[in-house]
């Protein structure tokens, strides 16, 4: 299909539209509407989740998990231009460090409400204990955000220069030297920056890795396989952005550079199936009873519907982007990007249903699951005191508060491709490319 | 660790003269009758809110509360109490982010509840799930009409439940993570844990396994033990005694008919400790073999 550079952009002065305001609007209700049912998490505690003393973390962890990989996509694009020298990108990578930026906040904020005392949340910083690694994880997620917002910031500053702004830190436009500079300093950035996105799923695997309680998660491919499924799913969630975006005459994305992208998808999903693969051999080869157990949950259990949901996900997304023809299709190449999301929230899900499923002690009765028994509906209990197994099922908070924050995402995500110059400087970049 | 060696070290560790004890426990499956005496009366002892349990009796073998396993006239029961092993290389020690859950020196795994912000991630760790949270304000037994008692025993009009037990203990808000912590105040006094206090069977034992005149360490020589999860190398602080006739495992994938198919000899005292899920495999069998040597 031809490069679609007859639509004309969208102005970035004109004002915007009322359908627009209304859709931040509606999205700021939501968020409100998320942040009630927080309230009211907050004054009766977690018990009005759908988690127990089985089911020890739930959606909340479920969509942190999701979060903090989807904000690898940014960092690809952005990265794979300055230290690839994959310059057809470059125009992108605002746009993209600033879904990278939201996307990760979003990953810090899913772990408050999962929080029994959220209001002790300074705690991690005063109180840090080296050896956990949720504190490795919060310092290296605050580093990436960091890290962002400073890329972000060295992307905007020419554009920002010449308009004056004072945030460009600057008097006036940027010459040619100082925006040399400034190039360099991009450049220089990628090379921190891309092992620090490394860290940031690695050590977010490492939370659950380096448990040996949990059999599931108690595998050294764990951290490579959260990169390759961040890079899968943060690369999916970026085509979608860019198409969406595209489509919204937000942004001119070359025709070729879609399909560079949609091929480069490809490859992740070949990666991470890979990786998925060698840790279902491993594990179920030798048939260690303890071992293969959650897998059989996921394999042909009452979980198959998760991990096989993935894989067909996987591989359809896939075949969506095998051949050159299709990966110029943009409705295709987005479709194969948000399946990749999807499948990935699946692989998300079943490690925290399959981990959990049942306790390393499997004897009667089971582990008190600390929830007080004597409501009874017609003289009956309504729930059991002990418990062998989860019976996990979210509850309308929970999907309330997860509702609150994404609508936050989108409409963050939204203001800023909006009112930030996220692509001033990507027509600027064009414009020097050209001349 | 072999419990010889363990009883070495802890000659060891007395003869180096640091002084330091280590609190631990032995609990003689033998003599445990199941009755979950010490696992209500350490809801008693520590005010541990309704749908809590510091300390509970598991069954062995049959994956069903208080049945036995075999086929009769071929039956056998055992049971195992389970609360926090205040393992020497706590797992969940190592996960808090806010230190707020720690080993004293004496071996002891505490929580700070003030500290505690609630992530669970301890209880992610904990290998035997001896750690509850509060998912809601703990109730208490529920106050008459006038009010109850407030923790420490002070009357209060307002409040909506019975606090009762050890005056010292801390109470735990909503949101917190909670468990065993071998009654550190009573121990600190000099006292025993309530749950080895009311044992009717006598079936538990408190004492200081670097003390190598303690009755837990004379146990841990004498005796054949195990301690739970033990591969995982947690080091735990609580050793069992076996049942003498231990019950066989029932592995529900080794149904009657499947092991029939499969021509497996039916699960047998002696694989239960080579097939046990739940409980150390090499030191059962280590125990086992020690009480055939006998």
């Amino acid at each position: 299909m031809a490069v679609r550079t007859e639509r004309p952009l969208a102005s970035a002065t004109a004002r915007p539209g009322p359908a627009f305001l209304g859709l931040l609007a509606v999205l700021f209700v939501i968020f409100l509407g998320g942040m009630a049912a927080w309230g009211y998490q907050l004054s009766h505690g977690l018990i009005v989740t759908g988690m127990r003393d089985v089911q020890i973390w739930g959606l909340y962890i479920t969509c942190f998990m999701l979060f903090v990989g989807l904000s690898a996509g940014g960092l690809i694009v952005a990265s794979a231009g300055t230290m690839f020298g994959v310059r057809r990108l470059a125009p992108l990578a605002p746009l993209a460090i600033w879904t990278s930026l939201v996307t990760v906040a979003m990953a810090a904020f899913l772990i408050l409400p999962d929080m029994g005392h959220p209001e002790r949340l300074l705690n991690l910083v005063f109180d840090a204990h080296l050896t956990s690694p949720l504190v490795w994880d919060v310092a290296v997620i605050v580093l990436y955000g960091l890290l962002s917002l400073v890329y972000l910031w060295l992307h905007l500053r020419p554009t920002l220069a010449a308009q004056g702004n004072p945030l460009a830190l600057t008097r006036g436009p940027l010459d040619a030297t100082a925006r040399r500079r400034n190039e360099r300093i991009v450049q220089g950035l990628a090379f921190v920056a891309l092992p620090v996105a490394i860290a940031v799923h690695s050590v977010t695997a490492w939370i659950f890795g380096l448990q040996p309680s949990h059999p599931y998660w108690s595998t050294a491919i764990l951290a490579p396989l959260f990169i390759t499924s961040a890079l899968v799913s943060g690369l999916g969630l970026l085509l979608v952005v860019l198409l969406l975006a595209r489509r919204a005459g937000f942004l001119d994305l070359a025709g070729d550079t879609v399909s560079w992208l949609a091929g480069l998808l490809g490859v992740f999903i070949a990666a991470d199936l890979f990786m998925l693969f060698a840790d279902y051999l491993t594990t179920m080869f030798p048939g260690n009873a303890t071992d293969t157990q959650p897998l059989q949950l996921l394999l042909s259990g009452p979980y198959a519907w998760v991990l096989w949901g993935e894989i067909v996900l996987m591989v359809v997304a896939f075949a969506l982007v095998f051949t050159r023809q299709m990966r110029e299709r943009p409705l295709i190449v987005g479709t194969a990007g948000a399946l990749t999301v999807l499948a990935t929230f699946l692989y998300r899900l079943g490690m925290v249903l399959a981990g959990f499923r049942t306790p390393l002690l499997e004897l009667a009765p089971g582990v008190a699951t600390g929830q007080v028994t004597a409501t009874t509906v017609s003289g009956i209990p309504t729930a059991a005191p002990f418990a062998m197994v989860s019976t996990y099922a979210p509850t309308w908070v929970e999907y309330a508060v997860i509702g609150g924050i994404l609508a936050l995402w989108l409409l963050l995500l939204l203001v800023g491709a909006r009112w930030l110059p996220l692509r001033a400087y990507a027509a600027q970049v064009e414009d020097e490319e050209g001349a | 660790m072999d419990t010889h060696e363990s009883a070495t070290m802890a000659t060891m560790a007395a003869s180096t003269g640091t002084g330091a004890k280590r609190w631990g426990m032995v609990i003689n499956l033998d003599r445990c009758i199941g009755c979950w005496t010490c696992a209500v009366a350490c809801k008693s002892n520590n005010d541990v809110g309704e749908g809590l349990w510091w300390n509970r009796i598991l069954t062995l073998g049959s994956g069903q509360m208080d049945v036995p396993v075999g086929e009769y006239p071929n039956l056998t029961l055992a049971y195992q109490p389970t609360s926090c092993m205040h393992c020497d290389n706590p797992p969940c020690v190592k996960v808090c982010p806010v230190s707020a859950t720690f080993k004293r020196e004496d071996g002891i795994v505490m929580i700070d509840y003030d500290r505690c912000i609630g992530c669970r991630y301890c209880m992610v760790a904990c290998p035997y799930n001896v750690r509850q949270f509060n998912w809601e304000t703990p109730t208490q037994i529920p106050a008459n009409e006038g009010g109850g008692w407030l923790a420490g025993g002070v009357a209060d009009p307002n409040a909506t439940g019975y606090h009762v037990g050890d005056a010292l203990k801390p109470p735990r808000p909503v949101g917190v993570v909670e468990k065993c912590d071998f009654c550190y105040q009573r121990v600190d006094a000099g006292e025993q844990p309530f749950c080895v206090e009311v044992c009717p069977s006598r079936a538990r034992f408190f004492g200081d396994l670097n003390d190598p005149s303690s009755e837990v360490s004379d146990l841990i020589r004498s005796q054949p033990t195990f301690r739970v999860l033990e591969e995982l190398g947690t080091e735990p602080s609580v050793y069992y005694i076996p049942p003498r006739n231990p019950p066989a495992i029932q592995d529900p994938s080794l149904d009657p008919e499947r092991r029939q198919l499969e021509g497996t000899p039916a699960p047998s005292a002696a694989a239960w400790a080579g097939q046990a899920p739940s409980v150390d495999r090499r030191a059962v069998a280590r125990a086992g073999s020690k009480l055939e040597g006998e």
